[in-house]
């Protein structure tokens, strides 16, 4: 356990370190740094050249080698049991958030999937009609107004601005996986993150690659959707017409 | 009980008409059936034009920038993706600007057609803003695949004006969990961040654009010489 909590609090020390610093230098000279709140860009840019090299070399291969031997339905299974593992961090992220409603789903999801769906290899609470849903404490913050900060990207970790860095440090600290076992228990918890990421990857390999190949700026469009996500992600999927601009020229040139 | 006085009746009366007439008059987001078919049926032709085998993919593409063209407001779009930087741009660029948009929307889907596997595009809903001189419609959309498998939601925002429809944008909740994406807003950063790039010089986009488009393996439309 010690080694545990020093390896956590190495972690969070680590984080604390690069967020100290992105605030420290942070400063938005351009007036494009003000409009992408991307100050630090040059670094971010440097960072997502190396990102990129080591998905290519290393994340992308072994992705499409983990979907070449194992099957969809074998992929799926693992998916739903470390989805379902994760359900005690979306359920406290829920109530931080006060959706009582929400909540109520993840709890459910969870009794019903642990056992009617075997340790959550199956999902037979969604065919019930309770919808999987993703919470993290960075979202939790942003509800309650702490703002995103000045954009970070770091290698292997992607987009990661303060307040999603923060918050990714609490989610490991409310995850009770993080507290149980002992040595031993270690490769099951780096297992978890390595299949994980390889999963997510290899669900992504077509979507990333076009994105690549047809934007005209492949890192800005990175950006801006994984803003875009995360502001989906935290408005929960509402849409609010007051965001958009309220238009009055030239409409006689496109009707 | 002291009944009520004839000018506290009218007050009742009024104060009730007028509770009655807010929580009717105004509905939250009213829905627009008019729209919704006007997506179906060309979300249809979209995807009719994509999977006939018959053409070549030059006439496809073709065929899909022509439907591009009429239905969407790509003027519109083009400003808001340049942002203030459209300020920047001379008629002259701006017209060519607008051609090589449409053209790399067309590129796009080029690279995408071999990808197209038989899936189907279904409405299921609308809402409405009305703003002073036209509307806001939002239609939901299902994209399924063959065997009826939710794949994506796509939002589309369409301007009403003069009961006419024209697409502003198109937002994506990628499968995978790749994230949630308008176009409009992507193209934007990425469109300013190009420009910045280019100390900031507008017409650099045209360049960027050309260059895009002839990486899909097409010829630009309006292939001339930009300085920056």
């Amino acid at each position: 356990m010690s080694f545990l909590t020093g390896q956590i609090s190495r972690t969070l020390g680590r984080c604390a370190l690069v967020a100290a610093a992105v605030f420290l230098f942070a400063s938005p000279t351009a007036a494009q740094s003000d409009q992408t709140n991307d100050p630090l860009e040059d670094f971010n840019r440097a960072m997502f050249g190396i990102h990129n090299a080591v998905d290519k070399v290393v994340l992308v291969p072994v992705a499409r080698t983990y979907r070449f031997v194992v099957p969809e339905p074998g992929r799926q299974g693992v998916r739903n049991f470390l989805r379902n593992l994760n359900s005690p961090v979306i359920f406290a992220n829920d109530v931080f958030q006060g959706e009582t409603e929400r909540a109520g789903t993840t709890f459910t999801r969870f009794a019903i999937n642990s056992t009617v769906g075997v340790a959550g290899i199956f999902d037979p609470a969604t065919q019930m009609g309770y919808i999987r849903h993703h919470e993290d404490f960075g979202q939790t913050l942003a509800v309650h107004g702490v703002s995103e900060g000045p954009y970070l990207f770091l290698p292997i970790f992607g987009p990661s601005p303060p307040r999603d860095l923060v918050g990714r440090g609490v989610d490991i600290l409310m995850d009770p996986i993080t507290w149980v076992g002992g040595d031993d228990f270690q490769y099951f918890k780096y297992g978890r993150t390595i299949v994980n990421v390889v999963d997510l990857r290899a669900r992504n390999l077509e979507t990333l690659d076009e994105i690549e190949r047809t934007s005209i700026d492949y890192y800005a469009a990175v950006r801006s959707v994984y803003r875009q996500s995360r502001d989906g992600a935290i408005r929960n999927g509402a849409f609010d017409f007051e965001d958009l601009p309220d238009l009055d020229e030239d409409f006689e040139d496109d009707f | 009980m002291a009944r009520p006085s004839s000018f506290a009746k009218v007050v009742l009366r009024t104060l009730g008409g007028a509770i009655l007439a807010a929580t009717m008059a105004v509905p939250a987001f009213a829905q627009d059936e008019t729209a919704e078919a006007w997506v179906q049926s060309l979300a249809d032709r979209g995807i009719e034009i994509m999977s006939d085998s018959s053409r070549s993919q030059d006439d496809i593409i073709s065929e899909f920038q022509a439907l591009l063209v009429e239905n969407t407001a790509m003027r519109q779009f083009g400003r808001s993706a340049l942002g203030s930087y459209s300020r920047d741009l001379s008629d002259d660029e701006f017209e060519q600007y607008i051609e090589l948009l449409e053209q790399y929307a067309s590129s796009i889907v080029r690279a995408r057609l071999d990808q197209y596997s038989g899936e189907t595009l279904t409405v299921s809903g609308s809402s409405v803003n009305e703003r002073s001189s036209f509307a806001y419609v939002s239609v939901e959309s299902d994209v399924r695949n063959l065997d009826n498998e939710h794949l994506a939601g796509v939002r589309w925002l369409l301007i009403r004006r003069e009961g006419a429809y024209r697409v502003y944008d198109i937002t994506v909740e990628a499968p995978a969990e790749a994230g949630t994406f308008s176009l409009r807003q992507t193209q934007q950063e990425e469109f300013t961040s190009a420009i910045t790039q280019n100390d900031g010089r507008a017409r650099s986009i045209l360049r960027y654009l050309r260059n895009r488009i002839r990486e899909q393996g097409m010829e630009p439309a309006n292939d001339r010489v930009v300085s920056n």
